[in-house]
């Protein structure tokens, strides 16, 4: 299920409130409030393919199954197969399903073998709930966390704010909350700053990445074409865009978070202020750079074997995050590039960080922006043709495609889309880097009947915009 | 304020949009889906067909239905009423697949007691995909579950700009609108330049493909899941299919795609399974060269002007042009064969 549907904000998230705030009115001890939103998460995550659910009830009984039985034996030769078992599993499961294809092609075309693709499509959020699991399953093998029965498990791994898209979050940082009495209970101090979120990350997805989103797809669709002007506005966008829609989703995470009276970790803090590869990494996925640092890093040896082996560690650590976000050559490119400038970074610190902040920051921007590009294109050809057109200063015309998505409503003065167009990045940029995030915003809330209406325009208007009519004129036959 | 406070007025500001969102639309209706519009002039154009003949087929008073795409769209019912005696609508659907004509042929049966059907049968959509239609339907005002029509109700084309068309004409009424909606004739130029511009010919023959198709497998499929069911289960309706005459440059083109032979032998195919039906009439426009040779009835090398609809509505009202074996229209089919070898041997357009 979308946060971003009909059927949630109008059906789901009400009654899932108030069948888990009703049955917390039962008794401290009862737990069907916690049962119920088990459920309900499980409706939520297998709403669009039901087939998805074993998937991730059997994830959840194998890793809890192995969690426990490390926690129960204090013999580490006992314990040490059973999480290599976790890993091989979790990570296994993982690779059947995103990545066996991509190993198996490039298998195919290094060595002209004929391995079968199995084209199967990914269970939503797989990536999320197995790299979540995985990190109980460390722990409880080292033995420094509770245990927890099998509902409280369950819950917070698929808690359903952020079961698809994150933010990853520790059993420490979940389970307690759900443990504490006080939140069985519905708390309109949770509840405003949480609507307020949820309109604002509303907001950020539906209407700002979404329009973007249309330029930008119109852009890389004509990647070998576009001239210098494009590919920037084409580069920017999809900067943009990635940013509006995976914050606003975790902004719209947290807002229903809170709802529930739970506090979800921040995701991302205000990452394209940064003047610093490092710093772009400390502000942009919390956490998954949280996960990949303690998980990854830090056994490594993290910084603290000596320069090169820092940097192999980073190397090592940036090309893992770009294959977890997707199994692609170009994915892999992405995340030796962040590697690369974190390296960089890591050898020329001093001297960096002695430039003026604005230089600072128009190196890593510019150079998150080029990474981007590799990000997103379908094709390294295609990636290439765009960073090299943004080099080649060859200025043009922007074309009818990537301005006529920012079109006023109605079609009004059509003439002017480019202008409007430029508004539009030059709003967004500085939100991005003038304004407080979302994440803040909700942190401090202040109830104002300034911000009561912009949330109910803002709900409103993202609502309207789930559904449009389409214009449809063919001659054909 | 406090929170409580905010989050009260917050809720209840929602409350009412979401009710005042859904009454507006209820009462407003823009595409007539839940009562026909008496107060205003509906919004009906060609662009937004697929959404207002929903509207038409559920409340507009008929016994008789327009089917087919742009080759049916400059009918004039108010001319069907005079010479077939029924009262007519059109749920025409522009570059409609068979399953569109399905959906609307559907929503007609369900919802009324159908007369006549007169159904303009295009050769491509006879061999188009059997489940597909020609786009995205709305398919949330083609059923009867009200829950989806949340689509119809929170749709930001729907309040900010069709209602408001239809405010705009508060008070007004179109007596003509019936025989005016999604027609085009007067929108184009016709004539030589405006067909040829998109045809390039040349003397090169082509091989023609699947000549002896046959019954294809989609046109099998359409037959049995988009025609016959209708045919079978309205004895009592009058079907009367027609073959709408495109210009002899149009299946030239056809004959340089390789299709030409495809085409008649899917058109002879559908007659076949069609004629034993007593309620099926079918009519064959095709070979009538004194239209398909005469590039002044045309805007493209396909769409003819309404004089041609008017002229065709006639003939079917007093029986003429009608077909009623395939020897008959396999004779058609061979007028159509002789003119494209002509048109093959000049290497242009020789009428």
């Amino acid at each position: 299920m979308l946060f971003n549907s009909y059927v949630f904000m109008l059906a789901f998230l009400p009654l899932t409130l108030l069948g888990y705030f009703l049955l917390g009115r039962l008794p401290e001890k009862n737990q069907l409030n916690k049962v119920f939103l088990v459920l309900a998460s499980f409706l939520f995550y297998g709403y669009n393919n039901p087939s998805y659910v074993p998937i991730i009830a059997g994830s959840i009984l194998v890793n809890y199954a192995l969690s426990q039985l490390m926690l129960t034996r204090e013999k580490k030769a006992v314990r040490l197969p059973l999480m290599l078992l976790g890993l091989f599993l979790n990570l296994g499961v993982l690779f059947y399903f995103k990545y066996h294809d991509f190993f198996f092609e490039n298998l195919n075309g290094a060595f002209g073998l004929h391995l079968t693709l199995n084209r199967l499509a990914l269970p939503l959020g797989i990536s999320f709930f197995t790299f979540q699991q995985l990190s109980y399953v460390i722990d409880s093998y080292k033995r420094t966390v509770p245990r927890y029965n099998i509902l409280d498990y369950a819950l917070f791994v698929t808690f359903f704010p952020q079961l698809i898209a994150g933010p990853i979050v520790l059993h420490s940082e979940i389970v307690p909350q759900f443990a504490d009495a006080q939140n069985r209970h519905f708390n309109f101090d949770n509840f405003a700053p949480g609507l307020y979120a949820f309109a604002r990350g509303l907001m950020k997805k539906v209407v700002i990445a979404d329009t973007f989103a249309v330029a930008v797809e119109a852009g890389f669709a004509s990647a070998q074409t576009l001239n210098t002007a494009e590919a920037w506005f084409v580069a920017i966008g999809y900067t943009l865009q990635l940013y509006f829609d995976f914050s606003g989703y975790c902004d719209m995470a947290t807002g229903v978070g809170l709802m529930f009276n739970i506090k979800i970790p921040i995701n991302f803090n205000s990452p394209y202020k940064s003047l610093n590869i490092r710093e772009f990494w400390q502000r942009w996925h919390i956490t998954l750079s949280r996960f990949l640092t303690t998980y990854i890093y830090f056994p490594l040896g993290g910084s603290r074997k000596g320069m090169a082996r820092t940097c192999v560690n980073l190397m090592i650590v940036f090309l893992l995050s770009g294959l977890w976000h997707g199994a692609g050559w170009l994915f892999l490119l992405w995340g030796l590039m962040h590697g690369a400038a974190s390296v960089l970074y890591r050898l020329f610190r001093k001297p960096y960080d002695r430039l003026h902040p604005a230089l600072q920051w128009l190196i890593n921007f510019g150079f998150i922006v080029v990474a981007w590009v590799f990000f997103r294109a379908t094709s390294l050809t295609d990636a290439l043709a765009i960073v090299k057109s943004m080099l080649m200063m060859n200025f043009g015309p922007l074309r009818d495609s990537i301005t006529s998505a920012f079109a006023l409503p109605g079609g009004f003065h059509e003439g002017y889309n480019a202008i409007y167009m430029m508004i539009w990045y030059a709003a967004s940029l500085f939100a991005c880097l003038g304004l407080r995030n979302t994440y803040e915003k909700t942190m401090d809330f202040h109830p104002t009947l300034c911000n009561a209406l912009t949330t109910v325009l803002m709900i409103v208007y993202c609502t309207l915009s789930l559904s449009s009519v389409s214009v449809f004129l063919y001659f054909n036959f | 304020m406090n929170r409580k406070k905010w989050a009260a007025l917050t809720l209840s500001l929602l409350g009412l949009s979401i009710g005042g969102t859904v009454a507006l639309v209820a009462a407003v209706d823009p595409f007539e889906v839940y009562h026909k519009a008496t107060a205003f002039i509906p919004p009906i154009s060609n662009g937004t067909q697929i959404y207002s003949n929903a509207g038409i087929a559920k409340n507009y008073a008929y016994d008789s239905v327009v089917i087919g795409s742009s080759m049916t769209e400059n009918f004039r019912p108010s001319q069907l009423d005079r010479l077939f005696g029924g009262q007519f609508v059109k749920l025409c659907v522009n570059a409609g697949s068979s399953f569109n004509h399905k959906q609307m042929m559907d929503m007609a049966f369900a919802t009324h007691d159908v007369r006549r059907v007169l159904y303009g049968v295009d050769v491509e959509a006879l061999t188009y995909f059997y489940k597909t239609p020609k786009c995205e339907m709305p398919d949330y005002l083609y059923d009867d579950n009200l829950f989806n029509d949340v689509s119809y109700w929170f749709n930001k084309s729907v309040l900010l700009t069709y209602i408001p068309e239809c405010l705009a004409t508060l008070g007004q009424s179109d007596p003509d609108q019936l025989d005016t909606m999604y027609s085009w004739g007067d929108l184009y130029a016709y004539g030589r330049e405006a067909v040829l511009a998109d045809v390039s010919f040349s003397r090169d023959t082509v091989e023609q493909i699947n000549a002896e198709a046959g019954l294809s497998q989609q046109t099998k499929l359409n037959v049995e899941h988009n025609f016959l069911p209708f045919v079978e289960q309205h004895p009592d309706t009058q079907f009367i299919f027609f073959f709408p005459p495109y210009s002899a440059a149009h299946w030239y083109q056809f004959y340089t795609q390789g299709q030409m032979e495809y085409h008649l032998q899917q058109k002879k195919a559908l007659a076949e399974a069609l004629l034993p039906y007593d309620n099926v009439e079918i009519y064959d426009f095709q070979a009538r060269t004194e239209w398909i040779c005469d590039l002044n009835q045309y805007i493209d090398a396909k769409h003819y002007g309404p004089d041609i609809n008017d002229a065709m509505a006639e003939e079917m009202a007093a029986g003429l042009s009608r077909v009623t074996d395939a020897a008959q229209l396999e004779a058609n089919n061979d007028v159509i064969r002789a003119l494209a070898a002509q048109i093959v041997e000049a290497g242009d357009w020789p009428f």
